[in-house]
This record gives C-alpha cells, structure tokens and sequence, in this order.
C-alpha cells in the first residue's frame, strides 16, 4: 500500500500537476494516512527528481514545475488539517549587492527544494539589510548568500557584520557560495559554510541544521 | 548594415511587456522544446564531435526558428526585443570575417573557421579569470605572457589591490578596473610583450562604469584588446550591458559576446543546448554586433565545459552555425580537474579536439572547481595549445575517436576531481619559469598525447 501511494505520488510530482497532486493526497488524507507520512512520501518523491536531474533525464523547468507542485500541496495539506508536518528547515536565498547572477542560486534554490526545505529566494542584486528582514520575517534557519563576482564578495561579510550588529549572529547559519567563494574566502568573513556547488549545497544544509538542533 | 543600432536600442522600451518569469516557462522553454522536435534534434550518447552536415544544418534551421520566436528578454525594463528575420539575415552577412587583437610583433588575426578548417585557430592560452592573490598576479601573467604559442592573453581576478577590496557600482570598482587595468599593462611590458592584446579586459570593471574607467587612455588598455558583453542565461540582457556594449561599439574596440548556457538548467538538455548555443549567434549578430563570440555551455551543477553531453551539444552548435554564417569564435574551456593534473590534460585535449575540428578557436582554460586561488599552470595551456595545432584539418569524425578515447580516461573524475596544484608549487615564482619536476612532467604528457596519436 506504501509502495503504491509512493509510487502514484511520484508520478503526480514528476508531472508538476498541481491539481492532480492536491486530488491524489486529498484522497490518501481521507483514507486515514497521516499528514506527517504523505510529506515524507512528497520529500522522497522530489529527491527522486533530483536524482534524475544529476542524470541529466530531466531539466531545471520539470524540476521548477514539480517543486512549485509540492510547494502547493503541503500548502493545501497546512490547510486542511491540525497535525504537525515536519520541517527541514528554512533558507533565506539571495545574491549578494552588485552581483546580478542568478542561475547558480536558481539551482541551488531548485535542489534545495527538491530535498525538502522551505527556501525563500529573494533575488538578485540584494543588501544584506534585505537578507536579514527576509530571514527575520520567515523565521529563517539559514542565510545564503551567492556570489559570482570576486568584487562583490564584501556582500558576504556585510550579512555577517550587520547580523553581528543587530546581536543575531547565533540566530542564524549564514552559508556562503558561488563562483567567487573559496574556503578561505568563508573562513575570512566567519560565514558557517561554504559549498562549490548544489549538490554539496544540499549537504551542506542538512549538516548545518542537524548540529544546530543536536540531531543526527 | 542597414539595422540601426539606436533603432534596435529602442526596442528595450517598446519591446512587447511580460515577466521574467513567464518569459522563462511561456516562451523560451515551449520554443526550444518545439524547435527541437520539429526539426528531429536528437543526442547521440557515444559521440562528441558529430559529423553529420545535415543534423547540424538542422540545428540551423531550430535556432533560427526559435530566435525569431523568443527574442531577448530585457530585465530592467521587463520587455521583449524581438527581430525579423530579415534582420537576422543581414546581420549574419554582416559577421566580420576576422578580428584583429593586439599591437606591433604580437599584432595578429584571429579568423572566422570552418569545421575541418586547414588553418591553424587562434591560440588564447591563459588562466580565464582565475582569482590569484595579488603578489602573484605579476609572475602569473608575465609566464602566460613567456609562452611561445599564446596569442592572447587573460587578466586573473583579484579580490584586494593594495589593502582595498574592490567592489561595484562604488569607488572602489573605479580604483580597481584602473588599477587592474595599469597593473596588467605593467605585466605585459615587463614580459616583453607589450603589445600582446589582453581579451577579458578587464575583470574588476563589472558595471559599464568601471569599463569606462578601466579603459581612460593612461591605464593602458586599447582597442585592439578583447572585450566581453555578457549576456545573462537564458536570452536575457540588462541596460548596463547594453550601455557597455554600444561603448565598445562606438569606440572601435573588439567587442565579444560571451554567454554560458546552462546543460540541464532553463533550456534543457544536450539537443536543446546545441540549439540555443547556435541562436546566441543570432543574438550577438543582431542586438550586440559583436565582433567575436565566446559561447561557452557548461554543466548546471559543476560549470565545467567537459562533460561528454555538452561537449556533443558545443561542437554540433558551432558546426551548426560556422556551415551558415561566418562568426569568429573563440570558446573558453572550463575544466573540473586542476591546474598540473593528468586529468586537465586529457579533458582540455578532448575537449580542444572537438571545438577546432567544429569551426571553434581556443580560449583556454578556466578550472571550475573553485574552492582555492593561484590554481594556474602555464604549461596546461601550453599542451591544450600544441593538441589545437595539431586538430587543424583533422577530420570531425577522427576528432571523435580520439576524443572519445581521452573521455574514457577522464570520465570517472568528473564526479570527484583533483582540485591540482597552486603556481609556487609549479613554477620558479621568482624567474617565471617551471619547476624541472613540472617541465618533466609536461614533456612525459606530450609523450603520452603522442603514443595517442593526438600529436606528432
């Protein structure tokens, strides 16, 4: 029964249908399955898509479409019901000042959400003034801050010298990446991470937020 | 060309008015998936260099198609620029035939090829914008500029210029895009090159402000040196870019295209890479009257330009184009393995084998595995130099075998890469010239390419 409910919402997500996917869960919800299962069964489902991402068998729009759909549905299912739905976390996203690349955080944004996180992108060009309320209104875990451009690297240490003056330093993991940053670059500006690309970006979250809480 | 210039400026404000992101999921991505299947696009897993006139033809014929249909998006004023295809048409007539870089003995032409073109491709042997450190940064380029075969050269990045760190949009672009500019002036002149043209002039000017700085007579900078207008992925242009490109424009100097679209990102895979790739040529010809074209498709996790599917979709894009216009490319290499690896040398051989044999010149190399500075050998290039010569009127399909052969050797590390060594490691820094024990080794990797029978 599991493996036919994983399968089927597999394959609602792989079609990024948003209605289909609210239809299929509604009916698994009013069979008694709890809200908590069919969000992990979602997660598995979008770390399947991004299996097939790394494989080169599907692109960033299927990826979009697919996480926008589950986006959609756990909205639907907060919606519905009373039980707790657990949350990997949440991740203010954004370029930093004077760097208006964006496809390295669209990515990252991507995968992160196809591995069960809440990510809010906030865009490109952005202050670090702008990260913080951003992470401040969302109750963020993380902040992470793209860079391309080795000029615009100051953007890094910015976040993390307002983040020290408004005393919200320990509040927040700030994790750093992008075509500029190195490791000495992170260790420099005292961010908590750095990862050179998405798929260490993915692990790299998981990390963070799991030593925070004291999980495994 | 009968296409004003200021005519097709206009159309940023006049264009039709739709956002970013229904241009991105209504437009572009139905009109790539459409021009592939309509035109029977299909990748072929087992090879990098195809050679078949007629797919590449009809790769052509989607990229035109699609171009006409979706245009280019401009994020600041959230409109479309679109053209006719009887602009596109005359702009591609309009392609000049060669790009002359450089001043005096290092004065030289970089050409307009065809695939399997006799003639021997346009050698830009660098480090591709890589951050160096600043004490590094004049026995770096002085030893790019100290190679033989290196028509052009690259300014590295650099993070501080004597205790400042540079920035954008602020004073401290300006006091970096001049002092770059004089520092990399000083570099070539203290190589004894002084006329060696520089093509990423230069790397701290990011806003046409700092460009505008950057190139004030007494830096140094000229003209006959390269300069890039970037296009954002996908199809997307800013006003800033296209302020900085009508200043290349208006001030003669050699304005570059240069554009990475994305393997597995907004446009898709291999087939639909190798479509947009061939309509970025459409794109410079017609909005940014580009004098040469730096294409670039790299992987959407690793940046690297070597992964076998992106290759195929490079060499069939520049085949595609360079069989019906006469663009000057010059695409830059991205590597996934470091500077003094065996790796780098079979990825930049595969890879320099396959853009030579399809019409490309050579812009090498970059790593893109990041994580470390002064990750730069000039002996690397020298190699990925001397294997281009030797592509010169190789055929496509030769160029595949042995391409496919060298994959074979690299493939696995694609997923777990030696990051390589730093300069100090490599090179004498204080007289510019490679360690014995690096020298050795580059004599043992030249054995090796020719036991391959990539040289002779």
């Amino acid at each position: 029964m599991v493996h036919d409910m994983q399968k089927q919402i597999l394959n609602a997500v792989s079609a990024g249908d948003s209605e289909a996917l609210i239809k299929l869960v509604t009916k698994i919800m009013e069979s008694g399955v709890k809200t908590r299962q069919i969000a992990e069964l979602l997660t598995e489902s979008m770390n399947e898509i991004g299996k097939k991402w790394a494989l080169l068998e599907i692109f960033m729009p299927e990826v979009i479409q697919s996480a926008e759909s589950v986006k959609t549905c756990i909205d639907y299912m907060v919606s519905q019901t009373s039980d707790s739905i657990p949350d990997k976390g949440t991740i203010v996203l954004g370029t930093v000042k004077g760097d208006l690349h964006d496809i390295g955080k669209n990515i990252v944004a991507a995968m992160w959400t196809a591995s069960g996180f809440k990510v809010l992108d906030i865009g490109i060009d952005q202050p670090s003034s702008a990260f913080i309320e951003a992470a401040q209104d969302c109750n963020a875990d993380i902040i992470a801050a793209s860079c391309l451009l080795t000029t615009a690297l100051s953007g890094h240490r910015d976040i993390i010298d307002l983040l020290k003056t408004k005393g919200l330093r320990d509040k927040y993991k700030v994790l750093i990446g992008g075509g500029a940053v190195t490791q000495e670059w992170c260790d420099e500006v005292g961010a908590d991470g750095y990862a050179k690309d998405a798929a260490e970006a993915v692990k790299l979250a998981y990390s963070v937020i799991h030593s925070a809480s004291g999980s495994e | 060309m009968n296409i004003s210039l200021w005519d097709i400026m206009s159309r940023i404000y006049s264009g039709k008015a739709i956002t970013e992101s229904d241009f991105d999921t209504k437009v572009l991505v139905p009109a790539i998936n459409m021009a592939v299947q309509k035109y029977d696009i299909n990748y072929t897993p087992q090879v990098i260099v195809p050679y078949d006139d007629d797919l590449a033809d009809r790769v052509f014929a989607a990229a035109l198609e699609f171009f006409l249909e979706v245009g280019v998006y401009c994020k600041d004023t959230s409109r479309i620029i679109t053209f006719s295809k009887e602009e596109v048409e005359e702009a591609l007539q309009h392609m000049p035939k060669s790009v002359t870089f450089g001043e005096g003995s290092d004065r030289r032409e970089m050409p307009a090829r065809i695939p399997e073109d006799s003639r021997l491709p346009f050698l830009w042997l660098t480090a591709l914008s890589l951050p160096v450190t600043e004490e590094l940064f004049y026995p770096i380029v002085e030893s790019y500029c100290a190679e033989p075969t290196t028509q052009m050269i690259s300014c590295p990045s650099l993070r501080k210029i004597r205790g400042v760190e540079l920035g954008i949009g602020n004073p401290q672009e300006y006091f970096g895009a001049t002092r770059m500019a004089a520092m990399l002036n000083d570099a070539r002149t203290l190589a004894g090159r002084p006329g060696i043209p520089v093509g990423n002039a230069i790397p701290a000017a990011i806003s046409a402000a700092g460009i505008l700085a950057a190139t004030i007579p007494r830096f140094g900078l000229r003209p006959s040196d390269g300069y890039m207008t970037p296009v954002i992925s996908e199809f997307k242009i800013d006003c800033d870019r296209l302020l900085r490109n009508v200043y290349m424009l208006d001030w003669g100097a050699n304005n570059m295209m240069l554009v990475s679209p994305i393997m597995g990102g907004m446009c898709g895979g291999p087939a639909q890479i190798a479509v947009a790739t061939t309509a970025y040529f459409l794109m410079g010809a017609t909005l940014l009257q580009a004098k040469a074209y730096m294409p670039y498709p790299i992987h959407y996790l690793y940046s690297n330009s070597t992964h076998k599917p992106t290759m195929w979709a490079t060499n069939l894009a520049f085949q595609a184009i360079t069989r019906n216009a006469n663009p000057v490319i010059a695409s830059p290499l991205f590597t996934r393995n470091g500077a003094g690896t065996q790796a780098i040398i079979y990825e930049s051989a595969a890879w320099a084998l396959g853009i030579v044999t399809s019409g490309s010149n050579v812009c090498a190399q970059g790593f893109a595995g990041g994580g470390k500075v002064n990750l730069v050998n000039p002996l690397d290039v020298r190699i990925t130099g001397e294997v281009a010569k030797s592509a010169a009127g190789m055929s496509r399909k030769e160029a595949n075998e042995l391409s496919v052969k060298l994959y074979e050797r690299y493939a696995e590390t694609l997923n777990n890469p030696e990051p390589g060594e730093t300069f100090p490691n490599l090179y004498d820094v204080e007289r510019r010239k490679p360690l014995e024990t690096t020298y050795a080794r580059y004599l043992s990797r030249i054995n090796e390419l020719k036991h391959l029978g990539i040289l002779d």
